[in-house]
């Protein structure tokens, strides 16, 4: 399982990701951004959603990542809490998503930037920060 | 580290940071404000961000913080930075997610006391006519169709929607529909994301408010704009919404292999460029110019709405 908290951040918000695996990052990165957010119905039918996403590197995929559940958000009014990773790679993921209707949006995000990004490998565990422009 | 004493006074409120303050900086850092504004802005990463945006290729003459300056992602917010256009670079993320930004200022013929007893039944009527909140969507309700209009005319799609009148293209950047514009290079997925929220204000520091003039300090000024002491006016600050942030989104992603292509090193990757003459930069270019068609169309609907509910107060309470 991978963790995520909230850091400070002037005007933005930011988000500090860890895990041991690389779809536990991604997992945790898109819980912590959908917790920012706001709240939903995880007990209504959800909405799937089949992903796919190729990249440069690692930082751009996690970034693509984010970006590409809050663009689906917005165009299914759902928060997305579940995630399945067919593959999973440093530059491309196969997967689904599955999002629930929002009750009560607290922040609107934006997106996800590339400001500082960098994934790192320390102590055997994923390490990120993530600045959310809202 | 950067600090206090690395700055120099240029003048009352001007600071400076010299390019040997660090190697990659192109041109000298600016901050614009008190010593208590500096130093806020040395508490967190703003400088640092303002120091980033100094090392940019193609920059001109500096990288200037406004005394509003904060911590963003890329800029800091406050941050102002001019590029050369002939052979200069485009950063979209340095224009950032929220495109053409900005706040219109309107003129009542009300007074303070004229509509102190009615304050609740205003802020109601204004709500009706402005939607506002978190992904609010819009009262005014637009097909795709309809949205490439916008993008195409800018305010003059507000103007023939009876939204805007001829003075206030007159009032606004190039009519309100900015040359080099090009809707085709707005990508679907903005369209998408944009069409809901057209003509709503949105959420954040995006915000309609009715203040009162209370002080003039400028007394030629305030006349040009039609401004008296104890005037209510109405003040209206929104941006581009949904649109502008997926433009941004898909250019920052399409820029990402900007640099496998042109030499071109940059200190952030939120801040990544690519020459304005690259067909991404001339793509860019035109979106965003596309953009700022909708959003001056956006400012005008609501100029429409808060003058309508003005002029029917007006009339009640003068009848």
């Amino acid at each position: 399982m991978g963790s995520w908290s909230e850091i400070a951040h002037t005007a933005d918000l930011a988000l500090r990701i860890e895990a041991h695996t690389l779809e536990d990052l991604f997992r945790a990165a898109a819980l912590g951004m959908a917790d920012l957010a706001g709240e939903s119905n995880p007990n209504a039918p959800g909405t799937a959603v089949t992903i796919a996403l190729d990249a440069g590197d690692v930082e751009a995929l996690l970034i693509d990542w984010l970006n590409e559940l809050l663009y689906l958000g917005h165009e299914t009014q759902c928060l997305f809490l579940s995630f399945q990773f067919e593959a999973l790679t440093m530059t491309q993921l196969r997967g689904s998503a599955v999002g629930f209707p929002v009750v009560q949006q607290k922040t609107y995000i934006k997106a996800a930037t590339y400001h500082n990004l960098t994934v790192r490998h320390e102590q055997g565990q994923f390490v990120t920060e993530v600045v959310l422009d809202v | 580290m950067i600090t206090k004493g690395d700055f120099q006074q240029i003048r009352p409120n001007v600071w400076e940071l010299a390019t040997d303050c660090d190697p990659r900086m192109r041109v000298p850092a600016r901050v614009v404000g008190t010593q208590k504004i500096l130093e806020a802005a040395l508490s967190d990463r703003s400088v640092e961000q303002l120091v980033n945006v100094a090392m940019l290729p193609g920059i001109v003459k500096y990288a200037i913080a406004m005394p509003d300056i904060h911590q963003g992602y890329g800029f800091p917010i406050g941050g102002v930075a001019a590029f050369d256009y002939d052979g200069g670079f485009v950063s979209p993320g340095g224009v950032g997610y929220d495109i053409n930004c900005g706040v219109r200022m309107l003129a009542t013929h009300l007074t303070e006391a004229e509509i102190a007893p009615y304050l609740d039944e205003l802020a109601s009527a204004l709500f009706r006519a402005c939607p506002s909140g978190v992904g609010e969507e819009g009262g005014v309700r637009l097909t795709q169709k309809d949205l490439g209009r916008v993008l195409a005319r800018g305010a003059g799609w507000a103007r023939e929607r009876g939204y805007a009148t001829e003075s206030d293209l007159e009032r606004t950047e190039s009519g309100g529909c900015l040359a080099e514009a090009r809707p085709e290079a707005v990508p679907d997925r903005a369209r998408s994301r944009g069409l809901p929220q057209m003509g709503s204000l949105g959420s954040g520091n995006h915000f309609l408010e009715v203040d009162v003039v209370d002080r003039i300090y400028e007394q030629d000024t305030a006349a040009a704009f039609g401004l008296l002491l104890g005037q209510v006016v109405v003040q209206i600050h929104c941006g581009s919404r949904g649109l502008g942030h997926e433009v941004c989104t898909q250019y920052v992603r399409r820029f990402q292999s900007a640099p496998q292509r042109y030499p071109i090193v940059v200190p952030d990757r939120e801040l990544v460029v690519a020459p304005v003459s690259s067909e991404e930069g001339r793509d860019y270019m035109a979106a965003t110019q596309s953009d700022r068609r909708s959003s001056g169309a956006l400012r005008g609907r609501f100029r429409t709405g808060v003058c309508t509910r003005c002029m029917m107060w007006h009339t009640t309470l003068r009848r």
